[in-house]
Parts: C-alpha cells; structure tokens; sequence
C-alpha cells in the first residue's frame, strides 16, 4: 500500500459516516487477510484462528485509528501486521508454546494499553446487556460519543438533535439511565 | 450543579486519554484526595468498559458481514514443516542445544519486562489479621465471634451477609468494616470491598485509614487499575510514619 492510499483510507476508518468506515474496513480485509492467513498458518494457527485474530485485529485497529491525535507510525499494513502478531504471541503463549516466530513481515512495536479495548471481564459483558435495554436513542448517543469517539458537533448532525448543549444534556441522561440500571443490579 | 457537570465532562475526558499535561495532574491530584470523586471515576469506568464491550459486539458484526462479502476464499496452501524422521550429526545437536540455551536465556530476559497489577498484587497481598471479639468490651456479641471464626478459615464468602446485618448496630466499628472489604476482595467482589475501604478512609481519625488505604489500592492493582493504585500509594509513602510505607514505596518502585 503507497502511503498516499494509507492516509485515504485513515481517513475513510475515523470518518463519522459508518458507510465510509466500512468501505476502508472491506479495502483492509481484501488487502491484508492473506498476509495474516499466511503468518497465523505457517506458526501452528489454524483457519478459525485466523479468522479471530483477524477480527481482533481490526476492533484494536479501528479503536486506535479513532482516537483523537492519533498517528500512524509505519504503514497500515505494517501496523496490522504487529498487532496481530502481538495478539498471536499471546494465544500461543497461552498455551505454553514455543513462541519463535517464523515471519517474513517486519514489525513495530505496539503497545501493550491498545490491546486493553478487547475488554473481556464478566462485569464488562453483564454491563453490556444493560446498555442493550437503553432506548434507541440513548444507545445511539452513547456508541457515538464513547465508542466512534465522534464529536458532539458530528453527533448532532448524525442524530438531528438541535444543539449541542441538548446532546450534552442527552449524553449525560442516557449515562444516568445506565448507571441506575447497573446500580439497580448491583453489577457497580 | 454545576460543579457536578464540570467533573462529568473531566472524567469523560480523563477516561478517554483526551485529559492531558497540567490538566491531568490536576485531576489525578483531586482522585488521590477525594475518595467520593475516586469512587465516581470507577464506576464511570466500570460503565464504559460495558460499552466498549457493547460496541465491540456491534463491530464484529458488521466486520463478520464485510469478511462475508469479501469471501477470501482462503485456499493459500501453506506448506508445514516435514515431520519425517531424520539422523542428526553430533554438530547439529550441539548447535541445536547452544540454540535452545540462547532461547531460553532469552526468554527469561523478556519476561522481566513491568509486571502486571494482578502480578503485583499477588506478590503483596495478605489477609488483615484481625478479631472482632478480643476487644476489651463486656459480652460478645454472637455474629462477631462467628465472623471471626469464618475469617479464620478463610470461609470469606459466607462472612459478607454477616457483616452488612451487623453493620447497621455498629455504624462506627473500622474494624467490622475491615472484615468485610478483605471478605469482599477475597470473593473477588471488588466493587464493594471498595465501598468498604472508602468508608474507612472517610471517617475522621480512623485508626485504620492507612491500612484501608493500602487495601484499596490492592483492590484496584487486583483489576489492572494502576493509576489509581499508583495515586493512593503515593500518599502512604509520603508519610514515613504511616502504616504500610515501606511496603507502599516497594510497590511504587516496581510500578
């Protein structure tokens, strides 16, 4: 990938339009599977493991991506390649197994803290079920504001509320509903 | 109330890495100090984890439709490794075993890397040693000998709907409150070994607000939470007279 078609397609994954984010996300599965098949399967993977990494691969990508101030440091490519190969040398870990790597791809190092958006607690996924119980637009509000990481401003416009300061009043709301409902069970 | 708003909108933005430099240390100091704040933080925390867990699931849904369309058709043939038997010259085993050798120094050495909070705590962690009913007061009341005895066993679990009915009668008793955070840590129910810790910590004069503090911070190194831990014991250590200061500097120093 050039770099000029790296910065297209960052700008296609932080976009507020989820057609356009998909779009980039389809682009990287076509671009880059292969590369990660081949290193999953030439280390003891099998094709479901590809398939999982792969997956976990791009939540962690497409968390990072969308944080404020992010940069990219190398290619996409290269960047996907060291995060998946970080989440592989943790299965095989795991397992206890030799974790000499056979690779052809050269790597960067990514930090351990952007492997924490693959929250997996049981209070994590209990608390989960209770934003699914939210209305639709309390839900729609907080994905946006602390999952897509959208701004307050791209918000009002995606969900056609007036102002600002009535999203803000809605956000604060809707995280209201949910502590209530978390507390209620006593999963806080 | 509008206080309340601006601290809202700082533990969004602290939470979310958007909190930085001199504003960040501001904040950082205000959890250290205030325990109502620290405990606000967590459970904003707690929420947020449920909705990036929620927000996962609806990603990987839409990445499993995309992989769907894509259809990769993997069929790469991936050649492994032979697994037939083979002689290997003398010179070979050597360097094979010098190799394995190298490996395993080199694992050693990449282990050491900074440990993790679980792994520290583990490595500090020690039940409070206390008795509820060997305290110069006349009668014993029945619960407190009972859960001293649980306590004793370990039976933690069995002493946390103990404490919250006797708790009502005796209000004031750090040390009742004590049993049920260490109860409630070692049932893994880290939530209210909070709550308890905090209610000792925030009672003037108690004698036991150091050792809750150190309790704390194990609970939250118990969940990888080291900023918080990082900020509570920092308060121990920068009072050499405290309960628990050299082992609050020790754990700073391997976090």
């Amino acid at each position: 990938m050039k770099e000029h078609g790296d910065q297209e397609i960052l700008r296609l994954l932080q976009s507020a339009d989820t057609a356009e984010a998909d779009r980039a996300l389809k682009y990287l599965y076509e671009r880059l599977y292969k590369m990660v098949q081949h290193f999953i399967m030439t280390n003891n993977g099998t094709a479901n493991e590809v398939e999982d990494i792969f997956q976990d691969g791009m939540v962690v990508l497409y968390n990072q991506v969308r944080r404020p101030g992010f940069t990219l440091t190398s290619t996409i490519s290269t960047y996907f390649y060291s995060i998946c190969r970080n989440l592989w040398l943790k299965q095989l870990r795991k397992r206890n197994r030799n974790t000499t790597l056979t690779e052809e791809q050269e790597n960067i190092p990514v930090a351990e803290t952007q492997f924490d958006v693959l929250v997996q607690s049981e209070q994590a996924q209990q608390l989960a079920s209770l934003v699914a119980q939210l209305g639709d637009d309390c839900q729609k509000i907080l994905h946006y504001f602390y999952y897509e990481r959208l701004r307050m401003k791209e918000i009002i416009e995606k969900m056609q509320i007036s102002s600002v300061a009535v999203a803000k009043n809605k956000k604060s709301n809707c995280m209201k509903q949910l502590r209530k409902l978390a507390a209620g069970k006593n999963w806080l | 109330m509008e206080k309340e708003r601006n601290y809202e909108s700082q533990i969004d933005a602290y939470l979310l890495g958007e909190l930085l430099g001199a504003e960040r240390s501001e904040f950082e100091q205000a959890l250290a100090q205030d325990p109502e704040l620290a405990q606000q933080v967590e459970e904003q925390r707690l929420l947020m984890e449920g909705l990036q867990f929620h927000g996962n699931e609806q990603l990987r849904a839409r990445l499993k439709n995309i992989h769907q369309q894509t259809e990769t058709t993997a069929t790469e043939t991936v050649e492994k490794p032979s697994a037939k038997v083979r002689r290997f010259p003398l010179r070979t085993l050597l360097t094979a075993a010098a190799t394995l050798a190298l490996l395993i120094i080199a694992t050693l050495l990449l282990r050491t890397g900074p440990a993790s909070g679980p792994e520290i705590f583990a490595q500090h962690y020690d039940a409070y040693s206390l008795s509820l009913t060997n305290r110069s007061e006349p009668g014993v009341d029945e619960n407190l000998a009972q859960i001293d005895e649980l306590y004793a066993q370990g039976n933690y679990e069995a002493i946390l709907p103990l404490v919250q009915q006797v708790l009502p009668t005796r209000p004031n008793d750090p040390l009742l409150k004590m049993a049920g955070g260490i109860a409630a840590l070692e049932s893994k129910q880290y939530q209210e070994a909070i709550r308890y810790f905090q209610a000792i910590r925030q009672e003037p004069d108690s004698p036991l607000a150091d050792q809750a503090t150190w309790y704390l911070a194990l609970t939250h190194l118990r969940q990888d939470s080291k900023n918080l831990a990082q900020h509570l014991l920092e308060t121990l250590a920068r009072r050499p007279d405290a309960d628990r200061h050299s082992e609050a500097m020790s754990v700073l120093e391997e976090l």
